[in-house]
């Protein structure tokens, strides 16, 4: 059954993640700093046997720093980066999500909903925690991006429609709401140089899986109908570059082929 | 011909609050349940995203999520001697529809009944004599005191992570709570919200005249929670769009948001929608239900059997299944017996509208149970001595929402069209306060419920016909209550002031309350009730009963509470003795 689901590029997909509610990495480092050797070893087994690299490894082939875009989501990173991977996270998030689908600042949806539901939540406590010291122990990229300034215009519009159609869920500091909505401050899915899975997610919306440890399956309600390609782009050149977050603006010409693929391949 | 499905343990008539309740504990017990339900699947993410879900005229005008006449009505008369004719549109109460029921769309008032709402007769008679009581008031203690519901009132408010102030835990008083209320063994699952300014306003008033305010308990979360279940809520948003939607945020307590991601889980349990049960089956001594038979939307007639009938739909159509099904006699208001439609009650609303001027009250900013309410008025809580009536009611302040269609409260002589009116709705939307009150309804031998002789609904089945009326006891009880509510509404310095007591006849048109009850009432022996204390048929053993018809009468606060309360109750004798020894739990 693993071995079926490991041959599946399957995308170990967060839909998004938090950043500075967490007390940093002391809490994080400590724990994969404390890891035996062998619970590593046997992280990391369970990583490769899972296929987690598939989807994760970069295309060039850098291993768990993301950004391959494989059916439509982009793979978020799974090293200890700050900005790119789960370096915001404690090892104990990082197992919490394996193993219910959810934690504080993230929830498993797209291709990864069914990763969880047939792989990570059979796991055992002692095997998600491996991979979880395991991802802590893989060393993060120093991010070296400049955040779009706050009074470009396309970030004022884009805080407008934030405060009206997403901060009601989101909130408006960015942290959502825990195990429920995802939060999008510090989110190595909202920060990803490619934006795909952030256009499909407000195009058309998202459900998170729902297990038997955390049953409410949230979602992301579909925006493509309400909000226009130059209201989608400014909206998430905002959530990209509001509450520490940097990454590049998102164009309105990539909203409308964003549209027009998922028309064609939902 | 109706097709006949293989076997299943529990059979449950309707899937909102006391269907997905049941239906959890019982396939959590090893049970296997289908669940039917007459309407629509209906799930948060995809039916009401709040991208496009709060919408006025589709939900709130056009009533999307409501019971259609054309599915079923009832039929109504306000005294014997005159024929009823069918409600061809639902205005005055709206049975809800589909998955989550009447749980999808209510604001979420989370009351408790008082303590002596459970005893009344015995309570009312010693306190003031047999006198106080008229002749023809149908009242009865419930076969339940509050202590034996208390436990499940708090199970109740677990699951649905109720956000309010205790105002009585184990006997003590608490400070910012109901005083009134009847002891707690815990503080609510959530802290109460945060007031927007009306109801801030109303609170000030009512304590300057020596009331004791407390906020509403509510159903629209005032932080994230986790209920028992392990599923999630999130906090409320102040949206303002509650009553007649369904929550897009996950932060209004409904069988969607509270029970069903964990019970759609479980492999022992199938809903089936879009599927209208038309009775209950017997055996051929009529003492047992084999099962049930429904109609699919194709119009494919199907028996599913099984052992345990659980009837989980609004109130009048659980009393309708009973009497088409021929469990229990019907009741008959002449010769004054069986009862089955006996003791029909609802509740008599009122208000009172105040103009603060030079006050911006952004009624935008609300939840549909965010808000402040005295309790000083309610049920038996004062001195009924020479006032020539008994009961009350909650008195309160909640701003429900500032929707344009509906929401724009106008004065009498405010005008009804072209200047004169926009210039009335653009001062009296920031300005005019609704306050209302939820009046006590108590039974009557003349209040009830039976089979229309002449109106059938589409399956061939007669309509319910329901014959109510106000009695002089409710109308001097709006009269006093209402007084009491205009003198908040002048301490709250009102500059303009309307107060409108409820006035008889009983009117189908404007709408009052969905808070219909009784027919299938609940009592201690077979002669005054259709259900014993634990909601079983005395008629047919394996058929319960759920849901406000089972009140004996009606109290002075929203049912849903109560509702929970004694659904968990009997739930608990269920699994502990019915399921060990099927049968009777009660002796005749």
């Amino acid at each position: 059954m693993r071995q079926a689901i490991s041959s599946c590029l399957f995308v170990l997909m967060c839909f998004a993640f938090e950043a500075v509610l967490v007390p940093p990495t002391s809490a994080a480092s400590s724990q994969s700093g404390t890891a035996s050797a062998q619970t590593l070893a046997q992280g990391k087994k369970l990583v490769m046997s899972n296929g987690c690299a598939g989807c994760h490894n970069a295309p060039g082939g850098a291993t768990l720093v993301g950004g391959r875009v494989i059916g439509g989501w982009t793979a978020p990173g799974l090293t200890n980066d700050k900005r790119t991977g789960l370096g915001n996270w404690s090892a104990g998030e990082i197992a919490d999500y394996l193993k219910t689908g959810r934690n504080s600042y993230a929830a498993a949806a797209g291709p990864m909903a069914g990763i969880v539901t047939n792989v990570t939540a059979k796991m055992s406590e002692a095997e998600v925690d491996a991979i979880a010291a395991y991802l802590k122990s893989l060393p993060g990229k120093a991010a070296n991006i400049r955040p779009v300034a706050a009074s470009n215009p396309a970030m004022i519009r884009g805080g407008a429609v934030y405060a009206d159609e997403c901060a009601a869920c989101h909130t408006l500091r960015g942290v959502g709401q825990a195990r429920l909505f995802p939060a999008l401050k510090g989110s190595p899915e909202v920060q990803a140089d490619n934006p795909t899975t952030l256009l499909r997610v407000v195009l058309q919306g998202a459900q998170s899986v729902g297990t038997e440890a955390a049953p409410t399956a949230s979602a992301m309600p579909a925006f493509g109908k309400l909000l226009n390609d130059q209201q989608i782009a400014d909206v998430l050149t905002y959530i990209r570059n509001d509450w520490g977050n940097a990454a590049a603006p998102v164009a309105k010409d990539a909203v409308a082929a964003a549209r027009k693929t998922l028309q064609k391949t939902p | 011909m109706a097709r006949t499905l293989p076997r299943t343990d529990v059979a449950i008539i309707g899937l909102g609050w006391t269907g997905a309740i049941l239906a959890y504990e019982l396939s959590g017990a090893g049970l296997n349940v289908v669940a039917i339900e007459r309407g629509a699947w209906r799930d948060t993410a995809t039916d009401f995203p709040p991208s496009w879900a709060p919408d006025e005229l589709r939900y709130a005008i056009r009533l999307d999520l409501f019971q259609r006449p054309a599915q079923s009505t009832v039929t109504l008369r306000n005294k014997i001697s005159q024929t009823a004719l069918p409600v061809r549109q639902f205005s005055s109460f709206l049975p809800g529809d589909g998955v989550g029921g009447a749980g999808v769309h209510w604001n979420g008032m989370t009351y408790r009944f008082l303590e002596t709402d459970f005893r009344l007769r015995s309570h009312l008679t010693k306190r003031y004599g047999s006198h106080i009581l008229p002749e023809d008031m149908t009242i009865q203690d419930w076969p339940v005191d509050y202590k034996d519901l208390e436990p499940h009132y708090d199970r109740f408010e677990k699951l649905a992570g109720i956000s309010g102030k205790a105002g009585n835990i184990d006997g003590k008083i608490q400070p910012g709570g109901n005083p009134f209320e009847a002891p707690r063994s815990a503080e609510y699952p959530t802290p109460a919200n945060k007031q927007p300014l009306g109801s801030t306003l109303y609170s000030k008033a009512a304590k300057s005249l020596g009331y004791h305010p407390f906020p509403v308990p509510s159903g629209n979360l005032s932080q994230s929670y986790t209920n028992p279940l392990g599923v999630t809520l999130g906090q409320c948003t102040y949206c303002g769009f509650c009553e007649r939607f369904g929550c897009g945020n996950y932060s209004k307590a409904s069988p969607q948001t509270r029970v069903l991601p964990a019970l759609m889980l479980r492999k022992n349990f199938e809903a089936r929608t879009n599927c209208n049960v038309t009775r209950i089956n017997l055996d051929s001594t009529g003492k047992k239900a084999t099962g049930v038979t429904y109609v699919d939307k194709s119009g494919e007639t199907w028996v599913q059997p099984a052992d345990m009938v659980m009837v989980c739909a609004f109130a009048f159509n659980c009393v309708h299944l009973l009497l088409v099904s021929g469990i229990g006699k019907p009741y008959d208001p002449v010769s004054n017996t069986g009862t089955v439609g006996r003791n029909y009650a609802y509740q008599c609303t009122s208000g009172v509208l105040v103009k603060l001027k030079d006050t911006i009250l952004n009624p935008f900013i609300s939840g549909g149970a965010i808000g402040m309410s005295v309790d000083d008025f309610n049920g038996d809580n004062f001195d009924h001595s020479g006032l020539g009536f008994v009961g009350g009611g909650v008195i309160s302040a909640t701003q429900t929402g500032g929707r344009p269609i509906g929401q724009i409260s106008y004065f009498p002589d405010d005008p009804k069209w072209g200047s004169g009116w926009k210039k009335a709705t653009k001062e009296n939307y920031q300005s005019v306060y609704a306050l209302g009150i939820q009046g006590s309804v108590y039974s009557y031998r003349d209040a009830y419920l039976d089979l229309d002789p002449t109106y059938k609904d589409p399956y061939g089945s007669p309509l319910l016909r329901m014959t109510f009326d106000w009695h002089e006891n409710e109308l001097k009880m709006s009269a006093f209550v209402t007084k009491k509510l205009a003198g908040i509404g002048k301490a709250m310095g009102a500059s303009r002031l309307a107060a409108y007591p409820r006035t008889a006849p009983y009117s189908v048109v404007p709408y009052q309350t969905t808070h219909n009850t009784g027919g299938a009432v609940m009592g201690d022996n077979p002669s005054n009730s259709v259900v014993n204390r634990y909601l079983q048929s005395w008629d047919v053993s394996n058929v319960f009963v759920f849901g406000a018809s089972v009140f004996p009468q009606n109290a002075g606060y929203n049912p849903t509470g109560t509702v929970g309360a004694t659904t968990y109750w009997a739930l608990d004798a269920i699994k502990t003795k019915y399921l060990k020894n099927p049968g009777p739990m009660v002796p005749m």
